[in-house]
C-alpha cells in the first residue's frame, strides 16, 4: 500500500514545481533581479579596495569572510566527529 | 529517499538532491555572452559583461558542507552495520 | 632513492604489481606540485584554498590504495595531521583578533597599518588561503584513513 501513495505525492509536488518554473525570469537575461542587486558594485570596487583579480575569492574572503570562518569550523567539527566515532584504540 | 528501505539508497537519493540544487544555482547566475568573473588585465571590459560571481560563492560553501555531511553519515552507517548486522530500516530496532 | 625507504611493499596476499607501482611512484610528486600551484595562485586564476587542499589529499589516497593502509602512518603521521588541523582554524580566528587590536572591526583587513591599504588586504588573503589549503588536506586524509580501518 505504500507505493501508490508515494507516486501520488511525487506527482503533486512535481506539478507544483513545474508550474512555478514558468513564473521565473527568462534564463540568462541581464536584467534579472539576481544580476542587478549587488554584483555590479562588487565588480567595480574589487580592484580599488582589494587589488585582486579573482572576483570570487575576493568576495569569499573580503566581503564575506565571516561565512568562510563558519565553513572552516564546519569542516573541523566533521573531522573531529569522524575520528570520535570510528576511533577505536 | 522516502520510498526505499535500504540505508545506502536513501543516502544516494539525498546526494542527488544536493547536486541538483547546485545546478539550479548555476543557471540563475548567467548572462548572455558573458566572460567568467576574473578581471582581465589590459582589456577594459564594462561591468555588464562579467558573469555573476555571487552564486559561485554560495556553491563553494555548500559543496564543502556536503562533504562534511557525507563523512559523518558514512561513519554512522558503518557503526550501525557492525551493531545490527543488517541495513534494512524495518529490521533495525534500537531505540524504540 | 631515499624517499621510499622503510616502506613495506608486500600487499595482503603477497603479490606485487609492477606497472601500477611504477606509474604511481612517478605521478604523485607532479600532482602535489599542481595542488600547491592552485593554492598559491588563488588570487589570479580560479581556485583557492579548499580546491587545492583536496587535490593534495587525493595524492595520499592514491598512495594508500596502492601501497596498503599501514604505510600512511610513516608518511603523514597522525600527530602532524591534528596539529595542522587545529592551527589552521586558530590562525583564521586570530587574524580577526589582530584587526581588533589596531582599532578596526572584526576581520577588517584595512585597519592594519603595516603596508598601504590594498597591499595589506592582498597579503592577508594570500596567508589565509595557504592556511586553509593545509588544513583541508590534513582533515580529508584523516577521514580517509579512519574510514578504512578494519576490526574496530
Amino acid at each position: 500500500m505504500r507505493k501508490p501513495i508515494i507516486i501520488m505525492l511525487i506527482a503533486v509536488i512535481g506539478s507544483i514545481m513545474a508550474f512555478s518554473v514558468l513564473d521565473l525570469p527568462a534564463a540568462a537575461s541581464p536584467s534579472s533581479p539576481a544580476s542587478t542587486y549587488l554584483s555590479p558594485e562588487y565588480i567595480e570596487l574589487v580592484y580599488e579596495e582589494a587589488g585582486i583579480h579573482n572576483i570570487v575569492t575576493a568576495v569569499l574572503l573580503y566581503w564575506r569572510s565571516y561565512d568562510t570562518l563558519g565553513e572552516a569550523t564546519v569542516i573541523f567539527a566533521a573531522g573531529v566527529a569522524v575520528i570520535a566515532i570510528l576511533g577505536g584504540d | 529517499m522516502i520510498a526505499k528501505k535500504n540505508l545506502i539508497k536513501k543516502f544516494i537519493g539525498f546526494n542527488i538532491m544536493e547536486s541538483s540544487i547546485f545546478l539550479f544555482f548555476i543557471i540563475i547566475g548567467d548572462k548572455e555572452g558573458a566572460i567568467s568573473p576574473i578581471l582581465l588585465r589590459n582589456h577594459e571590459v564594462s561591468t555588464l559583461e562579467y558573469a555573476n560571481p555571487l552564486p559561485s560563492v554560495i556553491i563553494i560553501t555548500a559543496i564543502v558542507i556536503t562533504v562534511g555531511t557525507t563523512a559523518i553519515a558514512m561513519a554512522l552507517i558503518i557503526k550501525i552495520y557492525e551493531e545490527f548486522g543488517t541495513l534494512n530500516t524495518d529490521d533495525i530496532r534500537g531505540l524504540w | 632513492m631515499l624517499y621510499w625507504e622503510g616502506i613495506n611493499l608486500k600487499s595482503n596476499d603477497g603479490t606485487r604489481d609492477v606497472i601500477v607501482e611504477t606509474i604511481v611512484r612517478l605521478i604523485i610528486p607532479p600532482i602535489q606540485l599542481f595542488g600547491l600551484y592552485v593554492v598559491m595562485h588563488g588570487h589570479l586564476s580560479p581556485g583557492g584554498g579548499f580546491q587545492g587542499g583536496v587535490i593534495v589529499a587525493s595524492t595520499f589516497l592514491l598512495f594508500a590504495l596502492v601501497f596498503g593502509l599501514k604505510n600512511i602512518e610513516k608518511r603523514f603521521k597522525e600527530l602532524h595531521r591534528t596539529l595542522l588541523d587545529s592551527f589552521g582554524v586558530a590562525f583564521y580566528a586570530i587574524m580577526g583578533l589582530v584587526c581588533i587590536i589596531f582599532s578596526g572591526n572584526y576581520l577588517d583587513y584595512q585597519a592594519i597599518p603595516f603596508l598601504s591599504m590594498e597591499q595589506m588586504v592582498k597579503a592577508s588573503i594570500i596567508l589565509i588561503l595557504i592556511a586553509l589549503g593545509l588544513k583541508v588536506a590534513a582533515i580529508v586524509t584523516s577521514i580517509f584513513v579512519y574510514s578504512g580501518k578494519e576490526g574496530v
